[in-house]
């Protein structure tokens, strides 16, 4: 075969010659039906370095508001290459502090794909030709208290920062409060004269209130999440810890807290994003980002609202491809853009990723409504506890207890737990998980993956040489997202000749017609404006002056790594 | 129409030699080390943060002992040259300090260092501060550090280059016929665009005066140096402006600003040192959208659909939509505003000041420029409007207080009366892209030096070409006899407007028995100064807390009704009022307080005993 020597047919002898890894020591192997408190996970993060010391890398990266870090872990085949120099996909999960089963599907996406390199052809390629970045714990402080203290499905949701929410010169000062002391956050509710209610009790199950029917007396109020009035003024819970919202304060269409709720004095202001956003400055190799948050089972793109610029159209191809095979992977997954499928936001990690680094991003929404039984889109109280009661023998729920309130009096706390209905159930979690990560491997086939073609090399005259080299993107994400080009983002590709002096050089426009689209300046550096896009072909012309034998030529994409191949000359 | 025009260059060869007055930035170090070692009383010297470069971000506190510790005081915000080029500016600020500390047992000066506290940073962009004493001279906004301003992959490959040794980047023009410009007809040391309409033919090619060194086909479009700070902050960033960093708020001297306000929330009133001005120039704002609001047309979201029950994907304006959601649960829980539906809905916070708050600019604008022409000094010039992504417009649109641009000084107006119209553009005017005829005219009374003739040089690839231009710091650094009138007029304006701040105070607070051990509480805040206790801006963007008149009882007092706090989000100057009332358990004889609380318009206490 007298055709160019190419990486990636070295790549591909490497994959027949892989072998499954063998741990250093046992690696990490958790049960997969429950969630894990983030000691826990730091301990699997932490087993997998120890396990897999040159494949994996643990660090962190920066700390966090109230003391923790930023855990970051990298994954790839180090003799195939540094991990920058690698096509990469980024994975978070719990950016909302609650949202916390987006750590279990990065870590069982880790486990994963160590355990089956050189065994899984798919999981081989994608170790040995892309690199896996992963930070389980965005938001590590409020995802801690989120076990560690009561709390409920929703709450800690914000960035571990004080902000006097209620502007009265006092930050976080009246909270929720665990008045039963049963280590849950539930609600409260209270019994009154009949008549100064506007809720009663549903007859058929003393645990549902629902509201007064037109002519009828009410002798139930509902008072809200379980708390006291702490600082006395008149107001219960309104001062909660934050809020800062780590999904809006990103640094692409970031608008300021009286237009988007929550979104701090300035962009990147809390160091849990400025860590990320700093670090991924450094690593502009990343094509695809994937951040898990629940709930409702979305995959979510940018824009995040729709006043935003809509996201250009090349690169939405290329979004609309994944999103909808997502549908495919992930039953009951709705895609689309987030503002169009839930509501606007501004400055979202997806915008942040995809305006500032050119990154494929999507947010991920876990876990749909479970007790949905006549699949009319909307659980009634009655559904949710059929399933409390069937299908976890209660344990989602906590019985009312009286409780005497100082500011209500004697009212009934109770309520569903913190870890129900915007979390996974255990027996559900597993196959949930394992999607996902499929989901995130399908990114990862799809990387750009060039190929180089069997050049043309024509021999003009002595000394001269005429040079066509097809390169193929055998995959479906472009070498560079259009929006690098639009935004300014960072260089182009660029492709270079070493062993010959370059006269001219451009991009292949109609091979039989002999069109080229010559670069007027520097043809020694050919920049292959757009890259090359999923599933295309560029053919790059060079004309060089140069002796009989061998040219190198390379390919340096920054999202889509340095590919060279040898071209022979007669 | 603007005619693009560039100058032809006849003067002789010039040294600018205003910069024996300016002070390079080791220079303003040691200033500022003195005054504070030699007024330790009076002086503090702090540093903010760092540039990119590592060096500090000076800081003067200056206040003097009084009833109310310096945090607890109005304070007065003086900040210069973020945008590296505006010496002017550090001369003018440092000058402002140094008067201060001259004249600080005269009454007006005496009695404002007691009662409020003054922040000043004379060089904000200490990187690019001494560009204007280059051995080369050019405007430089650029920190330390590197950037890929091109995005080609190399970095900072492509400086500018000194061809005619005379130590200023100017122009140059290489004959083409190819090229778009001409030499006009009228003045000769114009070059203008050739209108092929009319049957003009170009004569040059026209570029920054450099090689290409990248072979690029640019000019000088990647010198070596980092980001801009001055382009850094969140209002109006420019996100495909390499310059202006990957996002706001990136850049160090920009987070050590932001992080310094955020932490100084006396702060009542911020004078910004820089290109544009203010007070000649009402601000216009960035990206307005005119006309009503509320008939403007908007798409229902699914989300919003839920909310209001509206049919989602269908368009209403923006009046029916809050007729309807100001009474959701949500919209009641928010207290929004139909200006914060319309913000929320169509992407954006305010983008034009508030017409009430620019009433308050035009009437410092009238003190202003009354001080300065006093001093002799021209107040129908041209002036530019604030940087988009720049200090001023963070301070006065998410800050949410008074903010002044002042640019000290700029090419008087041309004396005749047949002189053009003002341009409209609203960045800062380079005078080499635009030589109006104020320009012109400055360049033949008063700066006949800074003209840089045409002459030829060799470039590398063979090419004749001839560089020439004006002082690349001609429009905003003046000769020093004027920049020393400009700044003394600058330093009385400055001081004059801190006077102006607002003030609160408790007016009588009425206590009335309703027998029973019931009392009635009566109390009122008033504001003594001229301005407002906050911007209207301030009431949309909730910045600062609101003012807060609250009474505070003993053990054993109670309330018959209600909270202990009444808030207001704005009190008006000259005597405005904010009052509230109470109704008491209490017995005879017990003390109570009543205070007024604000973040920057002071605070004040009174205590009463119950009859």
């Amino acid at each position: 075969m007298k055709s160019p020597i190419l990486l990636t047919c070295l790549l591909s002898l490497s994959f027949l010659r892989a072998e499954p890894l063998t741990p250093k020591v046992a690696p990490p192997d958790p049960q997969w039906d429950r969630l894990y408190a983030n000691d826990q996970i730091l301990e699997m993060m932490r087993g997998f370095a120890k396990a897999y010391p040159d494949w994996v890398k643990l660090e962190s990266i920066g700390k966090t508001g109230f003391g923790g870090d930023t855990w970051l872990l990298t994954i790839t085949n180090p003799k195939t290459g540094a991990p920058e120099t690698k096509p990469a996909i980024y994975i978070d999960g719990a950016t909302h502090a609650n949202e916390v089963q987006g750590t279990e599907v990065c870590i069982y996406t880790i486990g994963y794909v160590l355990k089956n390199y050189g065994k899984l052809p798919r999981v081989t390629e994608f170790l040995d030709r892309a690199t896996l970045y992963a930070i389980p714990m965005m938001n590590f402080d409020s995802r801690d208290m989120w076990f560690k203290r009561p709390s409920t499905p929703n709450y800690p949701r914000t960035l571990p920062a004080h902000i006097d929410d209620d502007r009265d010169g006092e930050a976080d000062e009246d909270g929720y409060d665990d008045l039963d002391g049963d280590g849950e956050i539930t609600m409260m509710r209270k019994k009154v004269p009949l008549g100064q209610g506007n809720f009663v009790i549903d007859q058929k199950d003393p645990r549902i209130l629902r509201p007064v029917a037109p002519g009828e007396l009410g002798d139930y109020l509902m008072l809200g999440t379980e708390g006291l009035d702490n600082d006395g003024d008149g107001q219960v819970n309104e001062d909660l810890m934050g809020y800062v919202d780590p999904n809006r304060a990103w640094g692409e269409g970031w608008m300021p807290r009286y237009v988007q709720a929550g979104s701090s004095d300035y962009p990147l202001q809390y160091p849990e994003q400025r860590n990320i956003a700093q670090w991924a400055r450094s690593h502009e190799n990343i094509n695809v980002v994937m951040s898990y948050h629940n709930f409702g089972r979305w995959i979510l793109r940018g824009p995040g609202a729709k006043p935003q610029r809509q996201m250009n159209a090349t690169d939405l191809r290329v979004h609309d491809f994944l999103g909808k095979e997502g549908e495919k992977m992930l039953p009951g997954y709705r895609y689309g853009s987030s503002w169009q499928l839930l509501y606007d936001s501004y400055g979202d990690t997806t915008d942040h990723f995809y305006g500032r680094h050119g990154a494929y991003s999507t947010v991920i929404e876990l876990t749909g409504p479970v007790a949905d039984y006549n699949n009319d889109k909307r659980v009634t109280p009655e559904e949710q506890f059929k399933f409390s009661d069937e299908m976890t023998q209660g344990r989602m729920f906590v019985p009312y207890k009286k409780f005497q309130h100082p500011t209500y009096g004697e009212i009934e706390v109770g309520g569903f737990r913190h870890d129900t209905n915007r979390t996974p159930e255990g027996f559900m979690a597993t196959e949930e998980f394992h999607r996902n990560a499929m989901f995130t491997l399908f990114h990862g086939y799809h990387l750009p993956k060039l190929k180089f073609e069997t050049p043309k090399v024509v021999k003009v005259k002595d000394g001269l040489y005429r040079i066509h080299q097809p390169v193929v993107n055998e995959r479906m994400i472009p070498t560079l997202a259009a929006i690098v080009a639009q935004n300014r983002i960072h260089r182009q590709d660029i492709a270079t000749i070493s062993g010959g002096k370059v006269i001219a050089s451009g991009i292949v426009q109609d091979e039989y017609l002999n069109k080229v689209a010559l670069q007027e300046h520097r043809p020694e550096r050919l920049v292959v404006n757009g890259g090359i896009g999923g599933t295309q072909t560029k053919i790059l012309m060079f004309l060089v002056e140069a002796k009989p034998g061998q040219l190198t030529l390379t390919y340096d994409g920054v999202k889509a790594g340095k590919h060279t191949t040898t071209i022979q000359l007669p | 129409m603007l005619r693009h025009r560039y100058l032809l260059c006849l003067g002789a060869l010039f040294l600018h030699t205003a910069s024996a007055q300016y002070l390079k930035f080791t220079e303003v170090e040691s200033r500022l080390t003195g005054l504070a070692r030699q007024n330790p009383t009076l002086v503090k010297l702090t540093s903010i943060g760092s540039s990119a470069g590592g060096k500090q971000l000076h800081l003067l506190t200056i206040a003097t002992a009084g009833a109310k510790s310096p945090e607890q005081r109005q304070a007065v915000f003086v900040g210069a040259n973020l945008v590296g080029f505006h010496n002017a500016g550090t001369h003018a600020a440092l000058a402002f300090a140094e008067q201060l500390v001259a004249q600080k047992d005269e009454p007006a000066v005496k009695q404002l260092l007691e009662s409020r506290v003054f922040y000043i940073a004379p060089a904000l962009n200490p990187d690019a501060h001494d560009s204007f004493f280059a051995p080369v001279k050019q405007r430089v906004s650029y920190n330390a550090g590197s950037l890929d301003r091109d995005r080609d992959g190399l970095v900072g490959e492509d400086g500018p280059n000194d061809l005619n040794g005379d130590g200023r980047i100017t122009l140059m023009r290489i004959e083409d016929p190819a090229g778009e410009w001409m030499v006009d007809e009228k003045d000769p040391r114009v070059l203008r665009r050739a209108d092929r309409l009319k049957g003009e033919r170009g004569k040059y090619r026209l570029m920054p005066e450099g090689i290409d060194d990248d072979g690029d086909g640019q000019y000088n479009e990647d010198p070596p140096g980092g980001y801009r700070p001055d382009k850094n902050f969140a209002h109006a960033w420019a996100e495909n402006d390499p310059e202006a960093g990957p996002w706001p708020s990136a850049q160090p001297e920009t987070k050590s600003l932001l992080d310094f306000f955020l932490g100084h929330r006396n702060i009542a009133l911020a004078f910004v040192y820089g290109p544009a001005n203010n007070l000649l120039e009402m601000p216009r704002g960035i990206g307005v959208r005119t006309g009503d609001v509320g008939s403007r047309r908007v798409k229902v979201s699914r989300q919003l659909a839920a909310i209001t029950g509206l049919e989602a994907d269908k368009e209403f304006t923006i009046d029916e939509i809050y007729e309807v959601f100001k009474d959701t649960p949500f919209g009641r829980q928010r207290n929004f505003t139909k200006d914060q539906l319309a913000q929320f809905l169509e992407g954006g916070p305010v983008r034009s000041p508030e017409a009430e708050d620019l009433k308050f600019y035009q009437s410092l604008a009238a003190d202003y420029k009354k001080i300065l022409e006093k001093s002799g000094l021209d107040t129908k010039r041209r002036a530019a409007q604030s940087q988009p992504g720049g200090l001023q417009n963070w301070l006065y649109y998410q800050y949410s207080v008074m903010a002044i641009e002042l640019d000290v000084w700029g090419i008087p107006k041309k004396a005749a009366a047949n002189a053009s119209p003002r341009p409209a553009e609203r960045t800062a005017p380079v005078p080499l892209t635009n030589p109006d005829e104020d320009t012109l005219a400055y360049l033949d009374s008063s700066a006949t030096t800074a003209l840089v003739n045409w002459s030829p040089v060799n470039l590398p690839n063979g090419k004749n070409a001839e560089v020439g231009g004006v002082d690349p710091f001609l429009a905003i650094a003046p000769p020093p006899a004027e920049l020393n009138k400009a700044t003394a007029a600058h330093s009385e304006a400055i001081l004059a407007m801190s006077a102006k701040l607002p003030e609160v105070i408790l007016g009588d607070v009425e206590v009335k028995s309703l027998g029973s051990g019931i009392y009635q509480v009566k109390a009122t805040a008033i504001n003594q100064g001229y301005l407002p206790t906050a911007t209207v801006l301030q009431t949309k963007s909730r910045s600062f807390l609101p003012a807060r008149l609250e009474v505070s009882l003993p053990r054993g007092a109670s309330l018959v009704e209600g909270t202990r706090r009444k808030p207001t989000e704005r009190i008006l100057g000259s005597g405005g009022t904010h009052n509230a009332q109470w109704l008491l358990s209490a017995a005879p004889g017990t003390r109570i307080s009543v205070r007024i609380l604000t973040q920057n318009a002071g605070q004040d206490s009174k205590e009463v005993v119950l009859p």
